[in-house]
């Protein structure tokens, strides 16, 4: 009883805070109502006894990505932000997008009919327990023996993005090298 | 938790990890590791030269042991890594994409030193990218393609915003970057939807292909409910954003013009072609999935259709080349759906050959075209016209004959190997009846031939004039054109090599079309069967 209050509590509030990302005008506001979104989602994983997710969800998205997001956008003069208009176009659009997501939401409210529950008996299976994370340990094995190869790539991926931001960002001299460090003129 | 229970199974797991299999792309990653290391070890003045040297020879390389029999084959079982790649699939599909970024490397040699560009990370991103896209297209799970398709993408996010000096180019890596991270959200979602209908039905890891197959087929788990079919649509939807369909092919034209010409070339190829390579994976075990089949033919048909007519109709008022490159790569990609609308509808394994020696001709075609651009182009390539090709042949009969044999490949004239392949799709499409979509796809050819012609009659023939205006002055404007750069001998021997390629496919085709050595292959030794 208490898990559904909260869960329409927080739902609620991850919504709401979607919503009001998109529509303020002021990035900072926008910034926070992220932050609102991301702590919202992290309660709906602790309801569903993903505990760790929902540590990694604050510590990484709140804690860095979303601190990221306000210092950049503190450093950018935002005070005379133009308003965007919405194009005929840009409105047909979005009715277009809503009524598909809408047909999605349907679809899923049918599901909801046959009164299946949403992960079923998570607990109570240990066949589950390595399908489901629910503590930090399940993670380790999962990641190091089925997801091993997918983990590796992910180190490629990050060396390359590393790559990427030094190539996009620092200075080069003539014969194409980049500079140690970019001289202050 | 059980112990007991747990570790036998994550023993299994952990046994199933054969990395052996993976060789070419571990090659590939330590390749482009030690480009890296090289450049920090090399002097300053050697590293121009040799990192991409290096880095080709590598490419060459990997090729090479790729088609000798140390090339991992599986005999007696279909995946690895516990169900997360299939086993691998051809030595000729590796060939493909690693001669593909050979072909790159190579190009980019030639672009690069013509601005102050950074070399060895250029090579060092390709190669990483190439052990990604050979991890992607024998992926067998929605998560493993998810990684090896974001690793895909973030590295053509770096290339293509390679040269950032120019403005063309942060517009291109702007609106790459931003339509890539839309699509990768619509895959995520889609991802999540199939995974989350699944989960409900009580699938065993939901996340594998044929797991998820079987909530199409299993008519007891709700055969083609709502919930699967709207997460099969949004990951159709990223797709087709890498293969640039309509209607995903709004970046296209502007992401063609403003990104490095090797990188267009490769994006045109590479990133199709492996998208083409994920889609039919995604659908090799589809034969008796009907409700999958009932969503994903007419939807499939429909990109079809309105790629082949977008890219052609787009194409016939262009006058920058690489734009026209990208609009006529958006047909390219919808004649290729046609064959996969063809597989999905009659199953034949001579479709999938159909579409191999497509990729093949449109790869050997696409490079040797964009070779000839990145010599005749400048120090800035984004503004390429029609009418800096005037009279190319005359000026260099080499790169103009190189020019006019890959366009006559991409346009489908007899003698090339682009005709054979439109031939090949079309009788695919005739064996599954898709009579409208034939219609469609043979007047786009029609109308290809129109602006691919005027490209080949601007390099071929000197325009006309009458006396006058040769009396007021046009006639130095023209000569005023600078005079493409001799190509060097390595370049004459790649494009030649492209250039007679093109030819000898268009001529013989020997076992491409039906390869024997295939293990996977059911007899049908002929491409064109006529036991339909």
């Amino acid at each position: 009883m208490v898990n559904d209050i909260l869960f329409y509590l927080l739902s609620a509030v991850a919504v709401g805070a979607a919503l009001a990302l998109v529509c303020v005008r002021n990035p900072l506001t926008s910034a926070m109502c992220l932050l609102l979104t991301i702590v919202s989602a992290a309660g709906l994983f602790g309801l569903l006894d993903a505990w760790f997710l929902a540590i990694v969800q604050i510590l990484v998205y709140a804690g860095a990505v979303v601190v990221l997001f306000l210092f950049v956008t503190m450093m950018v003069d935002t005070d005379d932000m133009p308003r965007i208009k919405v194009s005929w176009a840009g409105g047909v659009a979005a009715v277009i997008s809503f009524l598909l997501v809408g047909t999605i939401f349907v679809s899923v409210i049918i599901h909801a009919g046959q009164s299946v529950p949403a992960l079923p008996e998570l607990g109570s299976n240990p066949e589950n327990t390595l399908a489901f994370g629910q503590t930090v340990k399940s993670y380790g094995q999962l990641l190091f023996t089925k997801y091993m190869l997918a983990f590796q790539l992910t180190g490629v991926l990050l060396l390359m993005a590393m790559l990427g931001v030094i190539v996009l960002s620092k200075r080069m001299n003539a014969e194409g090298r980049v500079e140690p460090s970019a001289p202050k003129k | 938790m059980n112990a007991e229970t747990i570790f036998p199974s994550l023993q299994t797991m952990a046994e199933s990890n054969q990395w052996v299999y993976l060789w070419p792309q571990i090659a590939l990653v330590v390749l482009g590791l030690g480009l890296l290391v090289l450049e920090m070890l090399l002097p300053r003045k050697r590293v121009g030269t040799l990192v991409p040297a290096v880095a080709l020879a590598g490419f060459a390389l990997i090729g090479v042991l790729v088609c000798t029999p140390l090339f991992p084959t599986l005999a007696d079982s279909l995946t690895v890594f516990d169900g997360m790649l299939l086993s691998p699939l051809s030595p000729g599909i590796f060939l493909f994409f690693i001669a593909s970024s050979f072909l790159t490397g190579y190009l980019s040699m030639v672009c690069l030193p013509r601005q102050v560009l950074p070399r060895t990370e250029y090579f060092a991103v390709l190669s990483f990218v190439t052990a990604a896209i050979l991890v992607l297209i024998h992926a067998n799970n929605f998560l493993m393609m998810f990684v090896a398709l974001e690793t895909v993408t973030i590295g053509l996010y770096v290339l293509v915003g390679y040269a950032r000096g120019q403005m063309t180019t942060l517009e291109a890596a702007l609106k790459y970057l931003l339509t890539g991270a839309m699509s990768s959200a619509m895959l995520l979602f889609g991802i999540v939807l199939l995974y989350g209908a699944g989960a409900i039905k009580g699938i065993a890891d939901p996340l594998n292909y044929q797991s998820v197959l079987q909530l199409f087929k299993d008519a007891q788990l709700g055969a083609g409910d709502s919930l699967a079919l709207c997460g099969v649509a949004l990951t159709l939807c990223a797709v087709a954003f890498k293969l640039g369909a309509v209607p995903f092919h709004i970046w296209v034209p502007d992401v063609y013009q403003g990104a490095l010409t090797p990188t267009t070339a490769f994006l045109a190829v590479s990133s199709k072609a492996a998208g083409f390579v994920v889609l039919l994976c995604m659908l090799m075990f589809s034969f008796d999935a009907q409700s999958l089949k009932e969503l994903l033919i007419p939807l499939l048909s429909l990109l079809a259709a309105l790629s082949i007519l977008f890219g052609n109709l787009g194409a016939l008022s262009q006058r920058n080349v690489k734009r026209l490159m990208g609009l006529s790569g958006v047909s390219h990609a919808g004649y290729l759906l046609l064959g996969v609308v063809a597989y999905l509808t009659l199953g034949h394994v001579s479709m999938l050959y159909a579409i191999a020696f497509y990729l093949l001709a449109y790869m050997l075609a696409s490079y040797a075209v964009f070779g000839v651009m990145s010599h005749v182009a400048t120090n800035i390539d984004d503004f390429q016209e029609m009418q800096d090709y005037r009279m190319l042949l005359e000026k260099c009969p080499f790169l103009g004959g190189v020019l006019c044999v890959g366009l006559g490949s991409l346009a489908g004239i007899p003698p090339c190997a682009g005709f054979i392949g439109k031939l090949l799709i079309f009788i695919c499409a005739v064996q599954a009846q898709l009579y409208w979509l034939l219609g469609i796809g043979i007047f786009g050819v029609v109308v290809s031939i129109y602006y691919y012609f005027g490209w080949m009659r601007a390099a071929v023939y000197r325009p006309w004039r009458s006396s006058q205006d040769s009396s007021s002055g046009k006639i130095p404007m023209e000569s005023a054109q600078p005079s493409p750069e001799v190509p060097s001998v390595w370049s004459r021997l790649v494009l030649g090599a492209l250039a007679a390629a093109v030819l000898l496919l268009g001529l013989f085709q020997g076992s491409l079309v039906s390869d024997p050595a295939n293990p996977r292959q059911v007899s049908s030794q002929t491409s064109v069967p006529q036991d339909n």
